[in-house]
């Protein structure tokens, strides 16, 4: 599903380069749940922003059902977003000018579905993360656990095949950050989409199938060691340029 | 390549939009007061045009109008007599006039005996130079002369009485059936004039018309004595009316084209040069002509605000979008294209001009209706007013176009927007991101945008690229000072202000701040009101000058040689001082450099001006130069031989006149001084300073040549002070009643109500600028409110009490407010020295206390609208507001 090979990223820092990421590989098998751990400061945001495609590394590559996205330009990226990926986010990031029903809507109304047809399945997701409700709120009028709840039926409502979740549990209370675990889990079960959480929480990290631990922008240990085979079957030989059309 | 936007963006624009539809409403203020006094000027100018259509025949009066300012001689009288047609004949000119205010009111009224006019009762009297008009036959053809009685228009010429205009019977008390004094005739008013059919309400301030039947004129001798008289016939073709003279056959209709074509004829049928032939459509050509001057006028002052309304709405977009970079960031990541994101809030933005243009469109339909009331003096008729929808039309998309073409390049900055702030949060600034080849383009696409707009809008390519140079120079110059200023602040030593003053003026210069635009839309509005005040007053100081100290107060003329005397003596006897009798001798010109003059009318090579070559000279001789004169090239000779010793008369000629002629030193022009042909050469070339009170001339003779030839005198004189005036006059037009005089501080008084009625009008449009900038100034506090509201949330959940909120507010609101007025009064000054050093010549005094007071106002303006503004956010629990900001 991800395959990642000597990923650098290295920032100008005044007149000095800060290497944040230096020469990481690994790689993800499809349906994986796997926890990217670390401390402040190791790599993990940065490391998660590369592998969906939300910024160009300095060097080495990024495989994502085969599209190899550091060939590819901001437009075929976005695509590729739209069609293979979700995000959930730890300051929720819903658009606080639409409904939580116009939120969740988004990912499939791009495509260029219309409002009937997505409608539905939006409100059937908002349903199974108990906001059934509340989907003609705004942002504004749902608390943090609420909105991360439509974050989730967001991440979910156009099928990805990968999900990035960044500290989904970040901004809320240990309590309610557990209801968000468990529907995160609990659709993801549902689904069977691959999953890549980054997280300080131990508790959400030891759920998951596999960790990968990073320390000063390298991979400190990795639960489960990357299997070959997924490097020498995912990644095309001769993969200059992703079609996306 | 399909540029249309998908669905997925209009939809979504209409989403996001719709729960702040208030603020965003707000945010396009500017561009509603900008479009409402664009449309307004345009609607306007097309009610002005629509009523001259409408009511062409009443502009002129009749079909036709021929006139000369002498005698006509046999061959023009037999072609007007073989025009046909209805006709009317007037003569006019002016003289002054006794008002007479009769002590026995009861028993007159225009009924009452004319004999009662010839002994009029006793009663306070006063005179005024006024503008006579004879009248003989039923003109107006077309419209009527509107009067108090009504119906008095009809009965005057058959009664023998006078209709008197309506400001000069309030000024004296006069009333219907008081007398006047025409010449040595008297004569009863029998009615007042309300309106004259082509003539607006402004007429009156050169002097009071006073309409009289024809017959009463040519008994006096008012018209042998050196006046200026206009002599004018009036025609009115029916459907069959009059002979033709273009075909020689039958009649004409009297349509314009056949109009026209009988003016032509009638022209070369006369062979005189002096003869001026007016056509309904040529009057009202010549209105038009007026009539758009001014609207462009206005409509540039209009063009101004909308320009400062469109960069209001260029700041409210930065800011916004600003606002909006994590919802287009998490757009990104859900895979909008760029080109979404671009469509969603640009279909936002388009919206906010289509609705800020509607609505101003909506709010210049309004204006219009009262824009009326600030011209009706200058306006000869009541205006048509109808809904112009080419002048709606070109003001809506000219609203549209602007606030669009302005808020490009903040727009632009969406696509540059990564993907990634919504991961890390950082502060993403829209400008920084757009490539500078972008910028170049966008802002040169963007001036010659408004060149396009400007050249349509102005009819004039030249006129065009001189406003937007001017309007380039502003901006930058008020943007310049205000950075500069926001440098001078951030040097301040703020630590050693109190709290309260030290977050009010660091707020202008941190993050986010507005001053820029603030400063610069309302400073744009303080450099034009107060410029055009300036220069406004400077016309005014220009002209009191030159009548304090021993300069004039007084002049006469027309008088006769064998009348000095009497006029002298008369004169000190009031006590005036006698500063000037100045001989004054009528001629023509025949030749230039010994080509006739007929000639080089004709020659389409030559640029003299038809006016120069054709005009009566009004010229005086001397020995010496007086203070209004000096040489610029050439010689001042002040003596030469008589004339007919065959020796070239060396003249000297004012600068302007010598170039209308084309003419320079040792030029030969000729003469004809009443028969007699005068040989002159160009022996000097001469500034004159013609805003002096004292009689000046465009050509000087030397003393020696034009003694022996008839003339008339202008005496200058000073009199001590108003009451000897008045009795003066009043005792002067009893004796000689061909004498006519100005009053300088009357002429002075009627030039300040003219320049007081333009400067209401044109400062009811500067206005708009006002206007736009306090709108810009409240949305841009709307914006900045979202910048600004955690700060003060912030302060509040700590323990910040309201006060110190509003004070910090109210210091901050200060500093923008008076940094604008101080720009903006700051250029205005410039300009007006400018204006005082290239053009009216002057040591420039500004009224600094106008100025002052104009500017207290509008910083209190400002304050008072940023504070209500920020009520909504002093009034809330801070809880409420960091939810609803989200």
């Amino acid at each position: 599903m991800l395959i990642v090979k000597q990923l650098t990223k290295t920032y100008q820092s005044g007149s000095r380069p800060l290497t944040v990421l230096n020469r990481v590989s690994f790689g993800i098998e499809p349906g994986t749940i796997c926890a990217i751990v670390g401390p402040s400061g190791s790599g993990k945001t940065t490391l998660l922003g590369l592998c969906a495609g939300l910024d160009q590394a300095t060097s080495g590559e990024v495989y994502l059902k085969g599209h190899a996205l550091q060939q590819l330009d901001e437009e075929r990226l976005a695509f590729i977003r739209n069609r293979h990926i979700g995000f959930i986010f730890q300051s929720f990031q819903l658009i606080p000018t639409l409904t939580a029903l116009e939120n969740v809507m988004v990912p499939v109304e791009l495509r260029g579905v219309a409002y009937d047809d997505v409608a539905g399945k939006a409100e059937h997701l908002l349903g199974e993360v108990g906001l059934a409700g509340r989907i003609h709120h705004y942002p504004a009028q749902l608390s943090g656990g609420e909105q991360q709840r439509v974050g989730i039926a967001r991440a979910f409502i156009h099928k990805p095949d990968i999900l990035f979740a960044d500290e989904p549990t970040g901004n809320l209370d240990s309590e309610t950050g557990e209801q968000i675990e468990d529907i995160l889990f609990e659709l993801n079960r549902k689904e069977g989409t691959t999953l890549v959480i980054v997280t300080h929480d131990p508790d959400l990290a030891g759920r998951c199938d596999r960790v990968i631990r990073l320390k000063g922008g390298e991979i400190a240990s990795d639960s489960a060691s990357a299997p070959s085979s997924a490097l020498s079957q995912e990644v095309p030989e001769t993969s200059s340029k992703t079609s996306v059309s | 390549m399909n540029l249309l936007p998908d669905l997925f963006s209009m939809k979504t624009a209409w989403r996001d939009a719709r729960s702040q539809l208030g603020s965003l409403l707000l945010y396009c203020g500017g561009i509603v007061a900008g479009v409402a006094a664009l449309v307004a000027i345009l609607s306007f100018r097309s009610d002005v045009l629509l009523t001259v259509n409408d009511q062409a025949k009443e502009l002129l009066g009749a079909d036709l109008e021929i006139s000369q300012n002498e005698p006509y001689n046999s061959r023009l009288q037999s072609v007007i007599d073989s025009i046909g047609g209805e006709q009317a004949r007037s003569i006019e000119f002016s003289s002054m006039v006794l008002f007479r205010v009769s002590g026995d009111r009861p028993g007159t009224g225009p009924s009452a005996d004319h004999e009662a006019a010839d002994r009029p009762a006793s009663g306070t009297e006063a005179t005024r130079l006024s503008q006579i008009r004879a009248i003989e036959g039923g003109f107006p053809f077309y419209g009527e002369i509107k009067t108090l009685p009504p119906g008095a228009a009809l009965e005057y010429q058959a009664a023998g009485t006078a209709l008197v205009d309506r400001p000069v019977m309030n000024q004296f008390g006069l009333q219907v059936g008081d007398s006047i004094r025409v010449g040595s005739e008297w004569l009863q008013i029998s009615g007042i004039i309300l309106e004259v059919p082509g003539e607006s309400a402004a007429f009156s301030l050169i002097g009071p018309r006073v309409i009289v039947p024809r017959n009463v004129i040519e008994g006096t001798n008012l018209l042998d004595r050196g006046s200026r008289v206009q002599y004018k016939t009036w025609f009115r073709f029916g459907g069959d009316g009059g002979n033709d003279l273009v075909d020689g056959t039958r009649t004409h209709p009297s349509d314009e084209v056949h109009m026209q074509e009988l003016a032509s004829v009638i022209r070369d049928a006369v062979l005189d040069r002096r003869i001026s032939v007016t056509t309904v459509a040529s009057r009202k050509e010549d209105f038009a002509q007026v009539i758009d001057l001014l609207a462009k006028f206005l409509g540039m002052v209009g063009f101004i605000a909308l320009m400062l309304g469109a960069l209001g709405v260029a700041s409210a977009v930065y800011v916004y979008i600003k606002r909006k970079s994590t919802t287009v960031a998490t757009l990104r990541c859900l895979g909008a294209s760029s080109k979404q994101t671009l469509y969603i809030f640009g279909l936002q933005i388009a919206g906010l001009g289509l609705a800020g243009s509607f609505a101003g469109s909506l709010g210049g339909l309004l204006v219009q209706r009262f824009l009326p009331l600030f011209f009706s003096d200058f306006l000869p008729f009541d205006l048509i007013q109808q809904i112009s929808i080419p002048a709606l039309l070109l003001g809506f998309l000219t609203g549209v176009i602007v606030s669009f073409a302005l808020a490009v390049l903040p727009l632009l900055s969406i696509t540059n927007i990564p993907p990634l702030l919504t991961i890390r949060a950082t502060d993403f600034s829209p400008l920084a991101h757009v490539p500078k080849r972008i910028k170049v383009s966008a802002g040169l696409a963007i001036i010659l945008l408004l060149m396009v707009i400007l050249t349509v809008l102005l009819e004039s390519f030249f006129a065009a690229s001189l406003f937007v140079a001017g309007i380039l120079a502003s901006l930058l110059i008020l943007l310049g000072t205000s950075m500069l200023f926001v440098r001078l602040a951030r040097m301040l030593r703020l630590k050693s202000f109190s709290y309260i003053w030290r977050q009010g003026i660091a707020n202008m210069f941190r993050p986010n701040n507005q001053t820029a635009v603030l400063v610069t839309t309302l400073g744009m509005g303080m450099l034009l009101i107060g410029s055009m005040y300036l220069s406004q007053e400077m016309i005014l100081q220009r002209i009191e000058f030159q009548t304090g100290g021993n300069q004039p107060n007084l002049i006469f003329y027309d008088i006769q040689h064998d009348q000095t005397d009497d006029v002298q003596e008369i004169a000190e006897r009031n006590g005036a001082k006698v500063l000037e009798n100045v001989p004054i001798v009528s001629m023509r010109l025949t030749h230039l450099n010994n080509q006739p003059v007929r000639e080089i009318r004709r020659d389409t090579a030559r640029t003299a001006g038809t006016w120069a070559l054709t005009r009566e000279y009004r010229i005086t001789y001397r020995e010496e130069l007086n203070d209004a004169e000096t040489i610029r090239e050439g010689e001042w000779v002040g003596r030469s031989e008589e004339i007919g010793s065959d020796v070239i008369v060396p003249v000297s000629l004012e600068y302007r006149l010598a170039e209308d002629l084309d003419v320079g030193l040792d030029d030969r022009l000729t003469f004809d001084v009443q028969g007699v042909p005068v040989e002159t050469r160009v022996a000097s070339i001469r500034d004159v300073d013609f805003q002096r009170p004292e009689p000046n001339f465009f050509v000087l003779f030397p003393a020696g040549v034009l003694e022996p030839a008839p003339q008339f005198y202008a005496m200058s004189l000073r009199v001590p002070d108003k009451e000897s005036i008045v009795r003066l006059q009043q005792e002067m037009v009893r004796a000689h009643p061909n004498i006519s005089a100005i009053d300088v501080g009357l002429v002075l008084e009627s030039v300040q109500a003219f320049l007081d009625k333009v400067a209401i009008a044109v400062q009811f449009m500067a206005l708009f600028s006002i206007l736009t900038g306090l709108i810009v100034l409240a949305s841009a506090i709307a914006i900045s409110r979202f910048q600004r509201i955690r700060e003060s949330v912030l302060l509040r959940t700590i323990g910040a009490s309201r006060r110190q909120i509003s004070g910090i507010q109210f210091v901050e609101y200060l500093w923008l407010g008076t940094l604008a007025c101080l720009t903006g009064t700051l250029l205005a000054i410039v300009a007006g020295w400018l204006l005082a050093w290239f053009f009216f010549d002057l040591v420039f005094v500004p009224d600094m206390l106008a100025l002052v007071i104009a500017s207290f106002v509008v910083i209190g303006l400002t304050i008072a609208v940023g504070f209500l503004n920020f009520l909504g956010v002093l009034r809330s629990k801070p809880l409420e507001i960091l939810r609803a900001e989200g």
